[in-house]
């Protein structure tokens, strides 16, 4: 493996501009970790091409140079995926931010990765058409970082993740060949490369632009607050609405911890401070069908015991539900100097089980846990508050993530509901997966990346020892 | 005359959490998770993208100093190219104290000689005004048309910045300016520092729309400086130790007003009780009772002072007045910035960086057709002639200017409507 010379790094600035290729100690710093704390590694630049030919030729360089490369968005992920390989450098996408067009008529746009997702949707919105994926960090994150992590939110119970929106794919290989993966008029008959792509975490091709589908914005939406004495209720009454045959655009739920931290915030949204917990139900759809469908539901809510139920008043309160669900994540920080957020995934009809398992792990563990999670798709997310400073909590947090998730397979669920592998989970992945699953995946990876460099170690599992070479809190990072 | 209560300005700490450990870094930097939901809001990751010139980035950056992984001067460039704008605050659903930890920052190092110097100049009555004799100089011979066109580079942004025309307002200390009509109460009125020397007109308008409406104005005993550049570039003491006295200086009224915005903000968050107001919140809340006529003003563009919007939270009082003119269209662009790039003094230490965020607002205000930018703070004022530049479209104003004309147009048409009356 090379490394990142002086060569390389005056051919890339003559090629992209002196501002496109930045390592300065500031900037390098900065990006030694995304949302996911819990590692760090010092890249020995920042590339940020200005435009899509600039990409490509990026990509190449580096390629042709041997440097390794993680592609990076705004940085919002949570799985490490944005971490960059040891002695390699950050691919940042997040200056191709132009939305190349949209087609009201057919319903779908074109778009460079560093769209901000809610910047599309906020553009789209003036033809009546949303992008329906809707992480958390939608006002932050981008699409070329949605399309590497699969990412989903709360919508995604009802709509799917972004593998279901994204309809064509113009990525760039590691040798700087461009192709279009899927087709963005139908669905493709040949290998679904498109869908390959998707969630693969950047190593197998970096996004030049996808096409995505836009839908139209539903007439009518009803948004439901139960506030319950204890989290099982909630889990309970998620289940009731489901089993029902009702298909809400998303249920969330929050614990008391979640609700204290938002409403302690800026983002504080009036939820009830003493509930154990609160489920958000959002209906959509035709307006007769929701008016007819929000009475049934909320029947079944209220058969949950809830000491709480209520429908959003007007657009502002379900905008203020929605802000303070989604800056839970960020309002935990008040609890402890450091979060560490997990996503796991269960069947619906073990969620009461396995947060019952959380709080076990919780009271041994000795530290704070929040929850938030998208109780509709059995994706749980729960928050560890500690102090990073404090290498032995590292390392009880670290185990407690590790029960958790192997919980979540017991049960017959999955590593990752929308957070991808990344760096956090790879050396998890055998317990989901058998050796030749394993080895089919490492195939496939080396099969476009002989070499390496696309964002190498992430998501493919990886021969024992060579996570060592990442370590969290920067024990090893490169300098 | 009392006082509203006014809401604290961060409505923090509600419930009954466990406080934050307040050990290393008293200055909040625990507080952040990294979530990344302040990017959004900052100006300048706007214009170049990059994590290290975001408010989680400079966090980071921060951090890593105080943790022993990063010299600071090393990360300096990138903290320090922060605008101060503060819209990351309410982005924040940690409620990371961020002015806190980039003051505490800038405290541990010695300020660029620009900084120094201007701060020297500001909070110096006698060098202030030696200053403002200079810029005015500058202005009229039009040599700093001049530099702005043949100058050294760094000469050149800093005089476009300069505004065409000039015009000092100095009342004598203790003024009193007394109110037309019935008198509703005594307004003690903040100057500032370079408002009057370059920008006096601003003033001369605010003290005579407060007397139309029935305020009596009185001038500060002694010039002073807010102290607000001190505080933003982290010498607190200064900062805290200017705003008293010029809190001591305006004495206490019926209310302490100030036309610039960041003026405001400072001595409010030096000292909440003190009541100072922001000129147009104070209009609002106390009513307008001064009749308005139409302007010929047509598409205005309300580009808020960062401050009144995210320390004050009074940036709405400002298109509520102006949009009781018959005729005006107030607009705010969604997609306007949060800063126009002054950040204080960082317009003339980073030029390059407050002119392409300039730029965006410039865009986002839909810069081709022919409108007026009102802004209500004088850096902002300032920041906003440079980017728009020899643009003949385009006007850059104090709101008080547009609500001084529709003062005169309704003055005018009573008068005319009184003389045709009398000619009958």
């Amino acid at each position: 493996m090379s490394r990142v010379d002086a060569r390389l790094l005056a051919a890339l600035r003559r090629r992209l501009g002196a501002d496109a290729v930045r390592d300065d100690p500031a900037q390098r710093i900065a990006c030694e970790s995304d949302a996911l704390t819990l590692f760090r590694s010092r890249p020995a630049a920042v590339v940020a091409p200005r435009d899509r030919d600039g990409l490509c030729d990026a990509v190449r360089m580096l390629h042709d140079a041997g440097v390794p490369f993680a592609p990076r968005g705004a940085g919002t992920g949570l799985s490490g995926g944005a971490l960059p390989p040891p002695g390699g450098v950050v691919l940042s996408t997040a200056r191709l931010d132009r939305i190349v067009s949209i087609e009201p008529d057919v319903g779908r746009a074109v778009v460079e990765p560093g769209v901000v997702n809610a910047e599309l949707s906020r553009r789209a919105a003036r033809f009546g058409l949303r992008y329906a994926p809707d992480p958390a960090s939608q006002i932050t994150c981008t699409l070329g970082g949605n399309v590497a992590e699969n990412a989903g939110g709360p919508r995604c119970f009802r709509y799917g993740t972004t593998t279901h929106h994204v309809l064509a794919l113009e990525v760039v290989l590691a040798d700087g060949r461009r192709e279009v993966w899927g087709n963005p008029t139908a669905e493709s008959d040949d290998l679904d490369l498109r869908g390959l792509a998707i969630g693969s975490e950047g190593a197998l091709a970096v996004v030049v632009s996808a096409v995505v589908r836009l839908l139209p914005i539903p007439e009518a939406v009803e948004t439901l607050l139960a506030a319950y004495p204890d989290v099982a209720s909630s889990c309970h009454a998620v289940a009731d609405v489901v089993a029902a045959g009702f298909r809400p655009a998303a249920m969330e739920v929050m614990d008391r911890l979640a609700i204290r931290a938002v409403e302690d915030s800026h983002w504080r949204a009036g939820l009830p401070t003493d509930a154990g917990s609160v489920l958000i139900v959002e209906l959509e759809g035709a307006a007769e069908r929701v008016a007819a469908d929000v009475v049934e539901v909320e029947a079944l809510l209220r058969a949950r015991g809830p000491t709480r139920l209520e429908r959003a008043r007007d657009e502002a309160q379900r905008r203020a539900l929605w802000k303070g669900r989604k800056g839970a994540g960020g309002a935990l920080g008040r609890l402890a100097p450091d979060a560490y957020v997990m996503d796991g995934v269960v069947p619906r009809s073990r969620l009461a089980e396995v947060m019952a398992f959380v709080a076990e792990v919780e009271a041994e563990t000795g530290l704070p846990v929040a929850n938030l999670f998208h109780a509709g798709d059995g994706n749980i997310h729960p928050h560890f508050a500690y102090d990073a400073r404090d290498e032995e909590q590292v390392a009880r947090v670290e185990r407690a993530g590790a029960r958790i998730l192997r919980k979540c397979l017991e049960l017959g669920g999955s590593l990752s509901g929308e957070h991808g592998i990344g760096l956090e989970k790879q050396h998890l992945l055998e317990l989901q997966f058998d050796t030749a699953t394993l080895e089919a995946m490492r195939r496939i990876g080396a099969a476009f990346d002989p070499n390496g460099v696309l964002n190498p170690d992430k998501g493919l599992p990886l021969p024992r020892g060579c996570a060592e070479a990442f370590h969290r809190h920067g024990r090893a990072s490169a300098r | 005359m009392s006082h509203a209560p006014r809401p604290p300005s961060r409505p923090e700490g509600r419930t009954d959490l466990p406080p934050q450990p307040a050990d290393l870094l008293g200055d909040g930097l625990l507080a952040c998770t990294h979530c990344g939901l302040c990017l959004a809001a900052c100006p300048t990751h706007a214009v170049t993208k990059a994590e290290a010139e975001s408010p989680r980035g400079r966090l980071f950056l921060m951090r890593a100093v105080a943790e022993g992984r990063a010299e600071a001067e090393a990360v300096a460039p990138a903290v320090e190219s922060c605008l101060g704008c503060r819209a990351c605050e309410p982005a924040c659903p940690s409620g990371v104290p961020y002015h806190d930890a980039l003051a505490a920052f800038r405290a541990r190092r010695p300020p660029s000689p620009t900084r120094r110097r201007l701060l020297a100049v500001v909070a110096s009555p006698l060098r202030l005004r030696l200053f403002g004799t200079l810029l005015r100089f500058l202005v009229r011979t039009r040599l700093a048309r001049l530099a702005q066109r043949l100058g050294p580079r760094r000469w050149r942004r800093a005089a476009a910045t300069l505004p065409r025309h000039v015009f000092p307002f100095r009342p004598r200390p203790g003024t009193r300016f007394p109110a037309e009509g019935e008198r509703r109460g005594t307004v003690h009125l903040h100057l500032g520092c370079i408002h009057p020397e370059l920008l006096g007109e601003d003033l001369v308008d605010t003290v005579k729309v407060l007397t139309r409406e029935g305020w009596e104005v009185v001038a500060p005993k002694q010039p002073s400086c807010c102290g607000a550049l001190h505080a933003h570039a982290g010498r607190s003491a200064e900062g805290a130790a200017l705003a008293a006295e010029t809190l001591d200086a305006l004495g206490g009224g019926d209310a302490v007003v100030s036309a610039a915005a960041g003026c405001a903000a400072h001595l409010h968050e030096h000292d909440p009780r003190a009541g100072v107001e922001e000129l147009f919140a104070f209009l609002a809340r106390r009513g307008l009772r001064a009749p308005l006529g139409p302007t010929p003003a047509g598409r205005v563009v309300h580009a808020p002072p960062c401050h009144l919007r995210f320390v004050l939270g009074d940036d709405h009082a400002t298109d509520a007045v102006l949009a009781r003119i018959p005729g005006l269209h107030v607009e705010r662009p969604e997609t306007m910035p949060s800063c126009c790039g002054a950040g204080g003094s960082a317009f003339l230490e980073h030029p390059e960086l407050a002119a392409d965020v300039g730029a965006a607002g410039r865009d986002a205000g839909g810069g081709g057709a022919p409108h007026i930018v009102v802004a209500g703070n004088p850096g902002c004022l300032l920041q906003w002639t440079a980017v728009h530049g020899a643009d003949p479209d385009v006007a850059v104003v104090h709101p008080v200017r547009v609500l001084r004309r529709a003062q005169d147009a309704a003055d005018e048409a009573a008068a005319g409507g009184r003389s045709a009356a009398e000619e009958a």
